[in-house]
């Protein structure tokens, strides 16, 4: 039989006392001092009795001493300060990294970016944490950070956490942009990098016009015109030649006759009948010899009228094709209507998905921080799994309660870069205050952004932004410059059930283009105001451009388009219809030359007269009886006056 | 095993499971039950966790709370109890109310082990020591450890 583990090893002289000191009973006295003798050191040693019985009861005495002890529970206390203990230990040492994957994975899942947190030192007895480093990746750069934060401190209020809330009370560091990462960012999944998608494919529409869509400013009307015209004085010249030809002919065979009359030998004197005969053929030629001259009159008539009608003609189709060309060339010009349209399209179509896409992303994750810091106050109790409930509903009570989370000062700084802000945070009824955020980009970018959850408040988001002319782009081959904004916004509430929640509006100024390539090198900057408006997961981006700020536009796109459109305006004119004209050109300048052969007729006509004449008078000196014979130039006299001799 | 009861029903790592816990670690009570108890209640917690949420909604919205848990959660460090919360004052108003159930249960339930399990039990595990030595040690272990409490 063994006794308790603790009276095995030897009792000091102290130790011996105390637990005689328990016992009353003489004979439980005798019976310890008994099996406990004292030694040469001494120190009481257990003995065992020699009897069985006695050994029973020095057990049983030794069990009641055993269990009156006063005193700590070694086993106890270690089994509690494992359970107890270990956590907190563990969480001394490892606190650190725990939270900052937390912090990590926290902002991951705000930004929708790839997030390094480093060196996070969280020192709860001085009430502060240390951050080394805090970056956001950039969403379109893996290998860039867009903004880094480093050396980062932070003073924590105790006494908002013994109310269970994360009260800072001053933030500060130093901050920069753009800086380059030594390894590619891992962006969360589901947030892939749309950039690509965003800026590319869109085409800015110009002003350019086809020469193929310029013909059709030149009406059909015009070139049916122009043929029939020409077609007609053709026909015209054609018959008026073939007539002409025919009446030569005619003319010269009738020299042919007067010739033949001429040489014919004159009758004996007393051949009367011979005479009348010869007198009488005379006389026909001599009418043969008018009429021809009447007939060249009127062809003479005719080329003056025919030419009149082709000159008109030439004129009426020069009009036309003019008229066309004054139609083309108007169509050019730029109307108020057409660029204010023209602005407003490109616009809406480079800014309208980006903005569009900015507000889908700012808004999603302004929901997932509100889903995250109003779990405490949510109505709805939670289950985690299948496991036990993690929290159930939160009943308000007449509480008076730091906020959950702010920032009480913050001050971020750093070459281009001031972050500033105060009462930085949710639960502004809490605060007492709303929260206002200042950041300022040096040369770039100047905003200051209130939020104000109180119920009191007419916005839940509101302020202003500024830019000075920060560069800006739409594509490698698409317009970009630099742009400058003007503009406030505010956002009511996260209610969808709402229209128009967040609206914001504010004049852009876009200047210092990259050459667009129709208006070449210099293109004037572009000011217009915007209102913005966003509800109901729908956007709405609207663009009003005044028309002063116009008018540089109309100019250098009208030269742009005249300088441009010169050659296409000249191809613009079909060849056909100034192959057209031409021809009834040509049509009046070989009119002209068939003048000069009416005139050639008209003399030779003239000298079969005069030859005719002669002959007629040597007939008239020879005539043996007085025969009256009409003068050949009384019939044929008015045929020099045709021809302005 | 009671009290292993009531802190089953109390949800973990809120302050007022610690004040309990600590406490009944320090005090004799057979520990092996208190913790073997809590460890098969919080097994079954989910089961009860609804009706506890409910129970503690119920309460908290009793007007004559109102007053008096806004000024005792005033008190600096109250929040961490998290009484506001219905599934943590539920289940702790459970646990304790039902301190007398929880009694009344544990001795059920070792009145029928002793009767029924206790003896297959240590048949089970004598054989088993038998064959392992290290598991005959660990009965000894127990066995004197149950000598030096006594209590239930």
């Amino acid at each position: 039989m063994r006794i308790q583990r603790s009276f095995r090893r030897a009792l000091k002289e102290k130790r011996f006392r105390s637990i005689r000191g328990m016992l009353t009973g003489s004979s439980e006295i005798k019976l310890l001092e008994d099996s406990f003798p004292r030694g040469e050191d001494g120190k009481y040693r257990y003995s065992k009795p020699s009897e069985e019985k006695s050994e029973e009861k020095i057990n049983k005495l030794l069990k009641k001493i055993y269990k009156a002890r006063s005193g700590p529970r070694t086993v106890r206390l270690i089994v509690l300060l494992l359970i107890v203990a270990v956590p907190v230990v563990f969480n001394l040492f490892f606190l650190d990294s725990l939270a900052a994957g937390k912090l990590e994975n926290l902002l991951e899942t705000l930004s929708g970016t790839d997030i390094t947190v480093e060196k996070l030192d969280i020192r709860p007895l001085e009430g502060s944490i240390r951050l080394g480093k805090l970056a956001f990746s950039s969403d379109t750069d893996p290998m860039v950070d867009s903004l880094v934060l480093t050396e980062l401190a932070a003073d924590i209020s105790w006494s908002a956490v013994l109310f269970r809330r994360f009260v800072i009370d001053e933030l500060s560091g130093t901050a920069a942009l753009n800086v380059p990462r030594d390894t590619a960012a891992l962006y969360p999944d589901g947030n892939v990098n749309e950039a690509g998608s965003e800026t590319g494919g869109f085409n800015l529409p110009d002003f350019r016009i086809s020469s193929a869509e310029m013909a059709e400013l030149i009406p059909d009307e015009t070139m049916k015109l122009l043929i029939a015209m020409r077609s007609s004085a053709e026909q015209k010249s054609q018959d008026w030649y073939a007539r002409l030809n025919k009446e030569s002919d005619d003319i010269t065979s009738l020299g042919e006759r007067i010739s033949m009359y001429l040489s014919k030998p004159l009758p004996e004197k007393t051949d009367i009948q011979g005479w009348k005969f010869l007198i009488e053929e005379g006389k026909s030629l001599g009418g043969e010899l008018s009429d021809k001259s009447y007939v060249v009159e009127q062809f003479e008539n005719e080329l003056k009228a025919s030419s009149l009608d082709a000159k008109r003609a030439f004129e009426r189709g020069r009009s036309a094709v003019s008229a066309d060309l004054e139609t083309a060339q108007n169509s050019l010009f730029i109307n108020d209507d057409m660029l204010n349209r023209w602005v407003e399209t490109a616009v809406v179509s480079i800014a309208g998905p980006k903005v569009s896409s900015t507000y889908q992303k700012i808004r999603k994750n302004v929901l997932r921080l509100r889903d995250k810091t109003e779990e405490g106050d949510s109505d709805v109790s939670e289950v985690a799994g299948k496991g036990r409930m993690t929290r159930g509903r939160i009943v308000l009570f007449p509480v008076v309660l730091p906020p959950r989370f702010s920032i009480r000062s913050l001050h971020l700084s750093g070459a281009d870069i001031s972050i500033n802000g105060t009462n930085i945070g949710i639960d502004q009824d809490l605060a007492g205050a709303a929260s206002i955020l200042s950041i300022n980009i040096k040369s770039v970018l100047s905003s200051e952004i209130t939020i104000d959850g109180r119920e009191t408040a007419e916005n839940l988001i509101s302020g202003n932004v500024s830019t000075e002319a920060a560069a800006w782009s739409v594509g490698p081959d698409a317009p970009g410059g630099l742009i400058t904004v003007q503009a406030a916004f505010n956002l009511r509430d996260f209610n969808l059930e709402d229209d128009g929640l967040f609206s914001s509006q504010g004049q852009v100024i876009l200047s210092d283009w990259t050459p667009i390539l129709f208006l070449g090198p210099s293109t004037p900057s572009l000011p217009f105001e915007y209102y913005f408006s966003a509800g109901n997961g729908k956007t709405n981006l609207k663009i009003q451009i005044n028309p002063i700020s116009l008018n540089p536009w109309k100019t250098v796109i009208t030269d742009s388009l005249l300088k441009n459109a010169g050659e296409q305006l000249r191809k613009v004119i079909p060849p056909e219809a100034e192959e057209e004209l031409k021809a009834l050109e040509s049509l009046i300048e070989d009119w002209d030359d068939k003048k000069t052969m009416l005139g050639t007729l008209t003399l030779q006509i003239e000298s079969y007269q005069s030859e005719l004449d002669a002959a007629m008078d040597e007939l008239t000196a020879g005539l043996p009886v007085d025969i009256p014979l009409p003068k050949a130039s009384g019939v044929l006299g008015a045929a020099g006056s045709l021809f302005g001799n | 095993m009671a009290a292993g009861i009531t802190l089953a029903f109390i949800p973990g790592l809120t302050l007022l499971w610690f004040l309990f816990f600590i406490p009944m670690m320090l005090i004799r009570i057979n520990q092996a039950a208190f913790l073997g108890m809590m460890a098969a209640g919080k097994l079954l917690m989910p089961l009860v966790d609804p009706f506890s949420e409910g129970l503690g909604y119920f309460i908290l919205n009793r007007t004559g709370l109102y007053e008096p848990l806004g000024r005792f959660l005033s008190l600096p460090g109250t929040g961490w109890f998290r009484l506001n919360d219905s599934f943590v004052s539920g289940a702790f108003i459970l646990g304790i109310a039902g301190w007398p159930l929880w009694f009344l249960l544990s001795l059920i339930l070792i009145r029928l082990y002793r009767k029924y399990l206790a003896v297959k039990v240590k048949t089970f595990f004598g054989r088993l020591g038998e064959k392992v030595p290290l598991v005959k040690k660990l009965g000894l272990a127990v066995s004197a450890s149950r000598k030096i409490g006594g209590a239930v």
